[in-house]
Parts: C-alpha cells; structure tokens; sequence
C-alpha cells in the first residue's frame, strides 16, 4: 500500500510527531528518510497511513518543522 | 555495609533498574537514530520514551532533554553555551567545582568575569539581595546550585527565577543534589538550563546526566559531532536535542534512567523528600545534642535543607572519621566533597567535613546503628573507639 511520506528533522521529532498524531487517530511508522527525499543526509520520516493533510496540520499547529511532504498515490 | 553515600551517588538501585540494565545490553543493541534497521529502531524508540519521562518529571519537552554523562558536563555545555567569550556571570558560594572551575577556566582563558553572591543560611531574602547586589549592565547569567553539597542548604530558587527574568538574564540551575529528591519544574521555577545527575536521586546508572534547555536558550556548542540528522552540513543541527547531543549516547545508562524515573513515579510527589529528611532529622537532632559533634548546618528544616548532613568530630580530620566508620561497616564520604568553595564560606576548610546521605532505600535501623557508632568515637575518640 503506498503512503505518504512526511520528512522531519530527527528521530526524536519523527516519535514525537508519531505520538502526536497517534492522538488524532492517525496512524504512522516512524522510518528512516529515503534515499533522496532528504537534501541535508540523514533524517527520519513518518510514513503516513491516513489523512495526510490532517497530518501536516497538526505537526504544524504543535510547531514540528515539516522538511518536505511526498505523496505516493 | 551500610551505604549512606548517595549524595555521590546512589546505591543500591532499585530491582528495576537492575533489570534495565541488563535488558538494554541483551536486547536493546544497536545506536539510536543512527540506522533504519528494527534493532536500531526498537532502541530509539525506548531511548525517546525515557525522553518523554524525563520532560514529564521537569516539566519540559522531549526535546528539550539532552543526556550528558553527568552533571558536571551538563554544566560546562550551559554555562560555557551562554557565555561563549565574554560578560559577567554571578554565582553562589555553595558551589561545587563543577560550577566554578568552569567559571575560572572562562575567567582565564576567554575573559568573562564571574561574581559569588553569599548564600545566607538563615536569611533566604538575604541571599536573594546578594545575587541582586551583583548584577552589572554585561551580567548575562546566573549559575548555582539548587542545593549545597556541603550543608544542604536550599537556594531561594523560585525568587532568584523571578530575578533573572525581570533582569532579562539566564538562569542555570545545578540540581545534582535535588533532581528526583525534590519536584522542580522547570518553567514553573522559570530556569533555561536545568543540570542533573542521573545516577544519584534519579537512580539511574554512573555515567548519566541531564541537560534540560528553555527553547529561548540556544546554547552554543561546545562538542559537535555525528547526530544522525542534517549529515551532509558541516555545521551542527540547529534543533534540540541533536544541536547539544554529538556521538552515541549511554544507551545502557539512558535506559536505566528511565527505570529509575518509574521508580519514583510510583511513589507520591515528593516521598523520597520526606522519607529521607525523616532520616536526616533524627541524625540532626541526635548529634545535636553530641558533646564532641560538630554540625556544618545551622539549622534543619524541611523545605530549606536537602536530605543530608554533614558534620565533625573533635578536630578529627574528616577523612580520618569516614575512614573509620568504614572499618565500621559504614560507607559515608569525608573531605572537601569537591566544593572548596563551600567549604571556604561555611568555615571546614581545615577539616573538610563527614557527609552523611541516605536514600529510599536505608531505614532508621540502620541509622541508629550508625548513630552508636558516632556516639562512641565523640566519647572516647578515634584512637580507641
């Protein structure tokens, strides 16, 4: 099934975030940024299983700094 | 051999730290936030849950945790991250080296001046009027300690928050003494670095420490290095934790820490607090009343003192005493207990002092046996006790 993916900073934004979202009922997987996803190296991503722009709102609201969104579907 | 050290560090631990420990060296392999593998990524995430309890317990965020090695790194990395190369710091005259020799390497090497505000045992008002007394127009900070190594004796910390703010200064709290003995929160007390030991009232392992930084306290680094993030810049990350946590962490010691925090979580808000001045009263009000006893606390109250007591025999040197005592069966720290400073204003420069420091762990049985032991050697002296 293909996801979403929302490319954070770091590990620990990427579990934070997870819990955030976790919150909401939105489902995600804590996973190292693909190869070229990431422009500065190494980063880790939330692979999104739901609303993606639900997604995206709340990490922003809660003031996570979004690296980039790409969408699979 | 009863340990009554736990001001240096706490000992035993409890079962459940035991268990962490040995569960982070069978099962929780590999370095988190480095790779993508399930292993990496089974110990990042317990490594971000100890983060998430820790930020709960002061009243933070998860990332604004860094883990240190100990106390003494999670000061040099606040007070050299806000001084970089110049300005005025005031501290304390209860500080432990790990706060002044610090300062003095600054002083030496990159021209910051530091003051030492007098703490006044009795007078807390006083020692807040101190701290006011020292500010000058380039004072940016003011470092000390939460509770005295030497005497106890606890600082006006809340009223010395509400002076760095209305002065727009930093406030850097050195709380090896008091994290998991008494509750702080951090924006409550309005402190931007919070530095604590892991492996003493939070019952963690050796080789664990905290650096707990206010968002508006961005701290320039004094170690730089991998952080798993941003690896193709040469300049460190500008987010927390990673901006302040170079290199693999202590994940072993991190995991215990976390085991620790449980721990103290089960028990009532500030339990530990009171069982221990419990413990440290009784010693208090028996030597006071000890012909040959000397006392370096002028006074034992609950809510200005933190759990220990240190004290003299005759003009016995106080190694000499912890070193008997040790024969004795009783595992308690004498010397200078590295606060020269201190030990400088509270008069024990001479003899240094025999600190006595319980924990959750010791009871009173084991307290009156210590006390019969004190009680021979004032009576009949060291030789022939």
């Amino acid at each position: 099934m293909a996801r979403d993916i929302i490319v954070l900073t770091s590990i620990t934004y990427a579990y934070k975030a997870q819990k955030l979202l976790e919150q909401a009922w939105i489902k995600s997987e804590v996973i190292r940024t693909p190869e070229g996803l990431s422009d500065k190296g190494c980063s880790y991503s939330l692979a999104i299983r739901g609303d993606t722009v639900r997604a995206e709102e709340l990490l922003r609201q809660n003031g996570i700094r979004i690296l980039k969104i790409v969408r699979q579907a | 051999m009863i340990y009554f050290d736990n001001a240096a560090t706490s000992f035993p631990k409890p079962q459940s730290v035991q268990v962490a420990a040995s569960d982070a060296v069978r099962i929780y392999g590999g370095n988190p936030g480095r790779s993508g593998h399930r292993i990496s990524m089974r110990v990042s995430e317990k490594v971000f849950g100890v983060r998430e309890k820790v930020a709960a317990f002061f009243g933070a965020q998860p990332e604004n945790v860094i883990f240190t090695l100990n106390c003494t790194m999670a000061l040099n990395m606040a007070i050299k991250g806000i001084m970089g190369h110049s300005g005025h710091i005031i501290t304390s005259s209860l500080e432990h080296n790990s706060v002044v020799r610090p300062l003095e390497a600054l002083h030496k090497r990159a021209g910051v001046s530091y003051s030492v505000a007098e703490v006044d045992e009795m007078d807390p008002d006083k020692t807040l009027q101190n701290f006011r007394n020292n500010i000058r127009p380039d004072t940016k900070a003011i470092v000390c300690t939460y509770a005295s190594n030497v005497s106890g004796t606890i600082l006006p910390i809340r009223q010395i928050g509400e002076l760095c703010r209305e002065k727009g200064l930093f406030f850097v709290v050195d709380a090896a003494q008091a994290a998991g003995v008494i509750p702080i929160n951090v924006k409550e007390l309005g402190i931007h670095c919070l530095c604590a030991a892991g492996h003493k009232g939070l019952y963690g392992a050796a080789g664990t420490g905290l650096l707990i930084v206010a968002d508006e306290a961005r701290l320039d680094t004094i170690i730089e290095g991998g952080t798993g993030s941003n690896s193709l810049e040469l300049d460190q990350p500008d987010f927390l934790p990673d901006r302040l946590e170079s290199g693999t962490i202590n994940t072993v010691g991190v995991l215990t820490l976390g085991a620790g925090l449980d721990f103290l979580n089960h028990q009532h808000p500030g339990a530990a607090y009171r069982y221990e001045m419990a413990l440290c009263r009784h010693v208090y009000d028996e030597m006071q009343v000890m012909e040959n006893v000397e006392l370096v606390a002028k006074t034992f109250r609950m809510g200005e003192k933190a759990p220990l007591v240190s004290f003299n025999i005759h003009e016995v040197d106080s190694n000499q005493v912890a070193a008997y005592l040790n024969e004795k069966g009783f595992a308690l720290r004498g010397g200078f207990h590295c606060a020269g400073l201190a030990h400088q204003y509270l008069g024990t420069l001479k003899q240094g002092a025999v600190r006595f420091s319980p924990s959750v762990f010791n009871n009173a049985k084991q307290v009156n046996l210590f006390l019969g032991e004190v009680k021979k050697i004032q009576k009949i002296g060291l030789s022939r006790g």
